[in-house]
């Protein structure tokens, strides 16, 4: 155990200290942080309204067509004056007259600059709605404000636990279950590597044989993987620390800037869904509440316990399994490409996640597919002996396998 | 007697390297192994260093078949030396020694008073990579004996030292044997022969 822990504190160290180790922590978060903040800053800079002249043939949409922050709609005479009077920008959108009384195209004609998905999304959700308004007046005789109060009655379906009558959120449920099985499957994925890399680089520079003669080969294992392990978890907290002080950070040199944002986000929402029956269940703002009542009904300090656990128990797994592939082939491409076979079972348990059956007995309790299966069940409230059952079988494996390993590992490092 | 090679064989397939050989190395006793290239040396110091099992026969360290906790005592030179390139001198000397079981002050004072010895006490900082080949044959000397090994285990040393360094060498061998230590070593080098007090031939 005391040299495992002396192995496990100088591969962490050695890790640490590379500059790469530091460059990555201090860049994910600056990358993330871009990403959040690149969107906002972008459609600030594409806030100036795209204006789009209206040649409306058929005159059942010219006048209709209501401007807002996104979209100015200017009424044209013709599509020759229209032609000669827009600017590089504008959009020129046209209504052909038909025969019949209901158009069925128009035509959004552009010079250059393309039409951005929001302005196409406003300009078509703004006809439709204008179409079906005319079609209750003219050819039903219908008021389209009452038939829109009868149509927007919605029902709101509520999922939940018949024990407990409380609201259950599984949309919530299932969105974090698969950003933490995907977590999961990478960061596995990448570490399991870098366990396969040291043991690469220890055969490549011969100090295996010299460690072997000091160390077990299975204690020499179990260090390498706790190595691996600990750099991970420091560098995951780092992650997580950096990224949301750096979010913040943004948040807070320009506050005006998202809260402009955010204001413009639900106007969006709320002018592209004008043809839809709104009600006070499908706006954003209630959107929003569903996702904050859902993450709280959340157990997250369960949650993150459980990553950790998971994690670790599945690097000793992968981490001795890719161990023991890189000291048995000797170039490190057919390593990889190995290691890209063994890790299978992690990218097919976040298939069957994403597909929602990921929470079926066997991927559970198998332990190749537990880590990532467990983290996809999680937030739904796994059932205790499947979570418990789930981790003593792959403490098992992962013993099983650094066993495996450590075999290889003495019988092929040395050629 | 120190280290007890007692009938030991082993074959790779049909090739049979070692056949039933015996020899013993005591205490302050320096022994050489001779043999051309494939003759079974570095196998039977793998055996004797626990990297590999004879086919047949035992290895007794002071009277006991040799375990994993007497490799405390023993200390292995390879033939192909291995060190970590990007860490530094007295740091991967200072690990070593503590997987023999010293703790981290004392790993670090008998490294510290190696460096000293063989003046490279100004190197402790540099990483390995960096050394030059001789510098780095003096480290892999000291990650060998610093630990204060019963038993030295040495599989082509003087390979590829100048004539300094290896008169060097010499003089360090003589010295720990003179302290007790029982010394094993395979060798191609006429003049570290003069300094065995047997040899075996394979």
């Amino acid at each position: 155990m005391r040299n495992t822990i002396i192995i496990i504190l100088r591969e962490m160290r050695q890790r640490v200290r590379r500059p790469g180790f530091w460059v990555l922590s201090l860049l994910v978060p600056a990358v993330l942080a871009a990403l959040y903040a690149l969107p906002v800053v972008v459609s600030q800079r594409a806030a100036e309204p795209q204006r789009v002249l209206v040649v409306d043939e058929t005159g059942l949409f010219s006048g209709s067509l209501v401007s807002n922050d996104a979209v100015g709609f200017q009424a044209m005479p013709s599509l020759e004056y229209a032609e000669s009077h827009r600017d590089e920008r504008d959009l020129v959108l046209f209504i052909p007259m038909r025969q019949t009384t209901i158009p069925r195209d128009a035509f959004l004609y552009y010079h250059g600059n393309v039409p951005s998905p929001a302005v196409q999304n406003i300009i078509d959700s703004r006809l439709q709605a204008l179409l079906h308004d005319a079609i209750l007046e003219d050819v039903y005789g219908l008021d389209p404000q009452t038939f829109q109060s009868v149509t927007g009655a919605g029902i709101r379906l509520h999922t939940q636990e018949a024990a407990t009558g409380h609201d259950s959120f599984l949309g919530v449920r299932r969105t974090v279950g698969l950003v933490l099985a995907v977590l999961m499957a990478l960061a596995l994925t990448i570490f399991g590597v870098g366990v396969m890399r040291s043991v690469q680089a220890e055969r490549q520079n011969r100090v295996a044989e010299l460690l072997l003669t000091s160390v077990r080969p299975v204690q020499l294992m179990w260090g390498k993987v706790g190595g691996v392990a600990l750099t991970a978890m420091i560098q995951l907290a780092l992650w997580v620390c950096l990224t949301a002080a750096a979010i913040a950070g943004v948040q807070a040199a320009a506050p005006d800037l998202f809260a402009q944002a955010r204001a413009q986000q639900q106007a969006h929402a709320l002018a592209t869904k004008g043809a839809e029956a709104m009600t006070q269940y499908s706006t954003p703002v209630a959107i929003v509440d569903d996702t904050v009542q859902g993450l709280a009904a959340i157990d997250m300090p369960l949650t993150v316990s459980m990553f950790v656990l998971f994690f670790l128990l599945g690097l000793a797994l992968y981490g001795s399994l890719l161990a023991a592939l890189s000291a048995r082939l000797d170039a490190e491409a057919d390593a990889l490409q190995w290691s890209l076979l063994v890790g299978s079972p992690l990218w097919l348990a976040g298939l069957l996640a994403a597909a929602g059956v990921g929470g079926s007995a066997w991927t559970i309790l198998c332990p190749l597919t537990a880590p990532v299966a467990v983290m996809s069940q999680l937030p739904f409230g796994l059932p205790v002996w499947q979570a418990a059952a789930s981790g003593v079988l792959l403490a098992a494996a992962a013993a099983l396998s650094a066993l495996l390993a450590a075999s290889v590992y003495r019988r092929y490092i040395l050629r | 007697m120190t280290l007890q090679v007692d009938h030991i064989s082993k074959s790779f397939g049909s090739h049979h390297v070692l056949d039933g050989l015996s020899f013993s190395v005591g205490a302050g006793e320096i022994v050489g192994l001779l043999g051309g290239n494939g003759a079974g040396k570095t196998t039977l110091l793998r055996i004797v260093t626990r990297l590999m099992e004879p086919d047949a026969g035992r290895v007794l360290f002071e009277g006991h078949p040799v375990e994993q906790a007497d490799m405390r005592w023993i200390g292995y030179l390879p033939e192909e030396r291995g060190l970590y390139r990007r860490a530094e001198a007295g740091e991967q000397a200072v690990y070593m020694a503590r997987l023999k079981g010293l703790t981290a002050k004392d790993a670090e004072a008998a490294v510290r008073s190696w460096f000293d010895r063989l003046g490279i006490a100004e190197w402790w900082h540099r990483p390995v990579g960096r050394l030059s080949k001789g510098m780095q044959q003096k480290l892999q000397l000291i990650v060998t004996v610093a630990h204060n090994p019963r038993l030295l285990v040495l599989d082509e040393p003087f390979s590829g030292f100048d004539e300094a360094n290896a008169a060097m060498l010499r003089a360090e061998l003589q010295r720990l044997s003179a302290d007790g230590a029982a010394i094993l070593l395979s060798t191609h080098n006429r003049q570290a022969v003069e300094i065995c007090h047997k040899t075996v031939s394979l």
